[in-house]
């Protein structure tokens, strides 16, 4: 590590792409991450109908292969006739929006805390960790539910409450970082050499801890992911007729025995998504800093 | 090491406190419950008595200390929605979300240690590989969806088990295996990582050298001394379990504490909403103590501080 900040940068570049060869990166998430975000950008364009328009003399029709089932709905019809098929594609921008607005707010308020907490120690510290300690005790799920019954289900309110509930796992972690980078020399210089506390923690230190704000970043988005979507199932998360994949699974569990392809799908995509997220961030988390292994 | 425990405890009685608070006036902010309890064509003099009766016309902190003074004798209130004492309500609940996690909990052991073992002695084979993968899928299986899953396979395809409802074993195994999904993913996953370390110390190569069998080796010599970490998280983890338990409770229809506080969210029956929500922060914060404290005994450098 290096006094210049500039020389940080490129210390965590080389990092990231030591060796780099096209055969060390996990093709196949990589790929399957690629085609959900083009998915979401291009929902508009890519969905054969609106995700929310029922054709009520074609309900429940099977997916195209099945016997019954039609080439104008490749994945069949749900219990209004809407399309499964454009739902599920309109669903990934909901996940995916949910996702990535999630952890940059809460990755951004949990960086802050936790390099404030470890750079300034005393009693700044104590405070902020008891809080976050408090706040990292609270079951998720249930105060998810709360805090929804409280606020009113809508996209906005997910997105507030799953921040609520994830800052405090990056300040626990960064602020563990920061206590390891504060005591390197290259802080103590920059300190002789008259540089501000921010100006410190933003050149000096930030730079320091990314790879670990990134490695938590893509793991977690995989949790909001299944947390969202969890609540939606239950009925405190995106209130219908919004195509997020947890309501299409909640709006099959009746008919499950009937037309397992409502269901089936929106969960499939879950789990690739989540996967490939996983897979990615383990990968990532390897090749950056393997300590981080108890994650 | 007293002080190091003392301190544990006095900030777990902090956050107890803090967390009922929490509780107490979240609860209380979702909703007026008297509008769910009265009739349409109930007068407003009919409001206000039921108002006061409840002692909701007092100021929030009155009606917090009196909600402390009460929890701590135990007297947790009567549930507005079913007319009963909250205390009888979570004794039937309980025990079945309890016989639930238990059960996912064994199943997450019996397959998950010796999983992970095996996987970390016979490391990049085919095991390994799978056990490895078996793990990233679990965590990343929405757990409604891996249930309704379950349930068209074994309930409506092969009609071998039943889809809901409590009974017998055969009711259990379905919900089990779901919300064990999680869990086992979790320490297949850690004993993996956890032998892996203890399998390349010297003690283990030592007791190689001087010939002592494969199994005794890796069960002896590296199992137990890779087993800490593990128990810590999973009696972490199993707390969860049971706050977790909500998703699955509500796939199968399972009347445990998860069904319990949704419908109770849902109706505005704060006694019950609270006194659940509370008691599995209780349960988290306390589980946390006692690893905290598990740990000072266990590592020297805070046995010996002070």
């Amino acid at each position: 590590m290096n006094p210049d900040p500039k020389e940080n940068r490129a210390w965590f570049t080389k990092k990231l792409f030591r060796g780099w060869r096209l055969a060390v990166v996990p093709h196949v998430p990589a790929t399957i991450l690629c085609i959900f975000i083009l998915v979401a950008l291009f929902a508009p364009q890519l969905s054969p109908y609106s995700p929310t328009e029922a054709h009520f003399l074609d309900k429940l029709m099977p997916p195209a292969w099945v016997e019954g089932g039609s080439s104008e709905y490749i994945l069949g019809t749900d219990f209004m006739g809407r399309d499964v098929l454009s739902r599920l594609i309109h669903g990934s921008r909901v996940s995916m929006t949910v996702g990535m607005l999630v952890i940059v707010v809460a990755g951004s308020l949990g960086t802050v805390i936790g390099v404030i907490s470890g750079y300034f120690g005393g009693w700044i510290d104590i405070l902020l960790m008891r809080f976050t300690d408090i706040t990292l005790s609270i079951p998720a799920i249930l105060m998810a539910i709360i805090l929804v019954a409280l606020f009113g289900a809508s996209y906005f309110n997910i997105i507030l409450v799953i921040v609520l509930l994830l800052w405090p796992r990056y300040a626990r972690q960064i602020r563990g970082d920061v206590l390891n980078v504060k005591e390197q020399e290259f802080v103590a210089l920059a300190d002789v050499a008259g540089c501000s506390h921010i100006r410190i923690m933003w050149q000096h230190i930030l730079p320091n801890v990314l790879p670990t704000i990134l490695v938590l970043a893509t793991l977690q988005v995989g949790w909001v992911i299944i947390l969202e979507s969890s609540l939606s199932f239950l009925g405190v998360g995106i209130p219908p007729p919004q195509p997020a994949w947890g309501v299409m699974v909640a709006e099959a569990r009746g008919l499950v025995s009937s037309a397992w392809w409502i269901a089936l799908f929106p969960g499939l995509a879950i789990l690739f998504n989540v996967l490939s997220l996983n897979i990615l961030g383990d990968w990532l988390r390897d090749r950056l800093d393997p300590k981080l292994r108890s994650i | 090491m007293q002080r190091y425990i003392a301190d544990r405890i006095l900030q777990a009685i902090l956050c107890i406190l803090v967390m009922s608070a929490l509780v107490f006036f979240l609860v209380r902010l979702t909703g007026d419950p008297v509008e769910y309890l009265i009739s349409d064509q109930a007068t407003q003099a009919d409001y206000d008595r039921i108002y006061k009766a409840y002692g909701f016309d007092r100021p929030f902190y009155v009606q917090y200390v009196l909600f402390l003074k009460n929890m701590v004798t135990g007297d947790l209130g009567d549930s507005l929605y079913l007319h009963r004492p909250v205390a009888s309500i979570l004794r039937t609940r309980f025990p079945a979300t309890l016989q639930l996690a238990v059960a996912a909990i064994l199943i997450s052991l019996v397959v998950g240690l010796p999983l992970g073992v095996y996987a970390a002695v016979g490391r990049g084979t085919g095991l390994d590989v799978s056990a490895r993968f078996l793990a990233v899928l679990g965590q990343s299986m929405p757990p409604f969806w891996l249930g309704l899953m379950l349930i068209l396979v074994f309930s409506v395809w092969f009609r071998l088990l039943p889809s809901g409802g409590k009974g017998g074993i055969a009711n259990l195994i379905l919900p089990a295996i779901t919300l064990s999904s999680w869990l086992l993913a979790g320490i297949t996953r850690l004993t993996r990582s956890s032998m892996l370390d203890v399998l390349g110390t010297e003690y283990v190569k030592l007791a190689r050298i001087k010939g002592a069998s494969e199994p005794k080796v890796i069960w002896k010599h590296a199992f137990k001394n890779a087993l800490l970490p593990v128990v810590t998280f999973s009696a972490v983890m199993s707390v969860i379990l049971v706050a977790g338990a909500v998703i699955t409770e509500t796939v199968f229809a399972w009347p445990g504490l998860g069904q319990l506080v949704i419908q109770s969210v849902i109706r505005r029956d704060f006694p019950v909403t609270q006194a659940v929500v509370l008691l599995m922060a209780v349960l988290y914060i306390i589980a946390n103590l006692l690893v905290d404290i598990a740990y000072a005994f266990l590592n020297p450098k805070i046995r010996y501080s002070r």
